[in-house]
């Protein structure tokens, strides 16, 4: 029993898991002969025969459009995926765990699985490849994402090299797995072929993990097949690269909440107010008060002040700043931005 | 009792408060910068000599001791008199994070 990691294991711990994230987040080329090297190992860990033709595709997005054109008109295609997860992960997921159940105890399988397992598959799944997919196209999707299934391989890999013990064909078959992270991305195994897609060959991410570029796509494969999204907010190519074509229309009649206030930040919350023409709600010495809603989302309420000094051509320039959705009067509005109520809020000298 | 000034987006409220726990904000070549531009770099600042200026529980507070001049370079100079002050940012509102619903 495996109780506490020493103090090397866990200085490795970190440079360990970032492996991983990089091999997870890797954008270089798949070597084919490569990848189908370590999938034939992989069936034949399975004791299945290995497929007879191997097809390499740019993106998955090609092997979903090879298999919806070609391949679906026979119905045996559910049918053998099934099988082959079985036999190429199902088995694999349950000898792993119910053996290493045994030999760690339950905090440090929680630490381990909290920081490897669950960190890392929300970096690489739930971040990235979840909103790979447009709903309208009809994916199948695959079970083995190489790759990214740099998360449990992970898991069961670190809590080999602190000393757990794995029968001799759950050892090979997480032997398997390690090389499959590093040299594949997703692949499709049936019986008689096997797809393997190539990696992207651009993926941009914020802070927190998420799908994310301002000038460019976030994701990209090399046939060009990309994905656009601002802070995991998957959105239309034209909002990130040609955002001079945002209008006031399209803003209105974009029905999801999220992409809408993308295109708001980049189009100008105060434009939109003013160009929209929504109704101003009052006005007082302080400043004018304006609403409009936003279908699925919060009312925009913001108050237009004008500057005090003027300008060097002696105009004064107006701006505005956004206030809470329950504001209904220009003073009050003002006041709430210094944190202050309307009548509290009296600036005797203002420049 | 003093009263309530504003230049640009800063507002200085009159106070009367416990200095008890106030940190001292150090001045820059010889200026208490009160705020600072985040691009431009421009900043409301005034002359250390006539005030102190101190971090109070996570507020910034301004100790005027003779009159000064609070100046910005793009705002009309503000007269101060003498008293403690509030310094006050103003905010944006945000809206809150959409939540997902889960299809």
């Amino acid at each position: 029993m495996i109780t506490q990691l020493t103090p090397e294991q866990e200085k490795y711990f970190p440079i360990f898991r970032d492996e991983y994230l990089r091999i997870g987040l890797d954008t270089n080329r798949v070597d084919f002969e490569q990848a189908k090297a370590d999938i034939t190992a992989l069936y034949e860990w399975g004791g299945l025969q290995p497929p007879k033709q191997f097809l390499f595709f740019t993106s998955p997005m090609i092997c979903e459009l090879y298999l919806n054109l070609i391949v679906k008109r026979s119905k045996l295609v559910g049918q053998l995926v099934g099988q082959l997860r079985d036999q190429l992960w199902d088995q694999l997921w349950d000898q792993l765990g119910g053996q290493l159940r045994d030999q760690l105890r339950g905090q440090l399988w929680d630490q381990l699985r909290g920081q490897l397992w669950d960190q890392l598959r929300d970096q690489l799944v739930d971040q990235l490849w979840d909103q790979l997919w447009d709903q309208k196209f009809d994916y199948m999707g695959t079970w083995f994402n190489g790759q990214q299934d740099a998360y449990w391989v992970s898991f069961y890999h670190f809590s080999e090299f602190i000393g757990a013990k794995f029968g001799k064909k759950t050892s090979n078959g997480l032997d398997v797995w390690k090389r499959i992270t590093r040299s594949c991305h997703w692949f499709y195994p049936f019986n008689d072929f096997c797809l393997i897609s190539d990696k992207p060959q651009s993926l941009s991410r914020d802070e927190q993990g998420r799908l994310h570029s301002l000038n460019s796509a976030a994701l990209s494969y090399p046939d060009g097949w990309s994905i656009y999204a601002v802070h995991g907010v998957r959105v239309p190519e034209y909002v990130v690269m040609r955002p001079s074509a945002i209008t006031v229309d399209k803003i209105t009649n974009e029905q999801n909440a999220e992409i809408r206030r993308v295109m708001l930040d980049k189009f100008g919350w105060d434009r939109y107010l003013v160009e929209s023409g929504a109704k101003a709600i009052h006005q007082d010495n302080y400043g004018t008060l304006y609403r409009a809603e936003l279908p699925d989302d919060e009312p925009l309420v913001m108050v237009r002040v004008t500057n005090s000094t003027p300008e060097p051509d002696g105009s004064f320039k107006d701006y505005f700043l956004r206030v809470p959705p329950n504001i209904t009067r220009a003073d009050e509005a003002v006041a709430w931005t210094f944190g202050m109520t309307a009548k509290e809020y009296q600036p005797v000298m203002e420049s | 009792m003093s009263e309530q000034l504003r230049q640009g987006d800063v507002l200085l409220i009159p106070c009367s408060v416990s200095m008890d726990g106030a940190k001292e904000i150090k001045p820059r070549n010889g200026r208490l910068i009160l705020a600072e531009g985040e691009a431009t770099g421009h900043h409301h600042s005034v002359d250390c000599q006539a005030a102190g200026l101190f971090d109070l529980t996570g507020k910034i507070l301004m100790v005027v001791n003779e009159p000064t001049t609070l100046t910005h370079q793009e705002h009309g100079a503000i007269e101060v008199a003498p008293g403690q002050y509030w310094v006050v940012r103003q905010r944006e509102y945000s809206p809150e994070a959409i939540r997902r619903v889960m299809d």
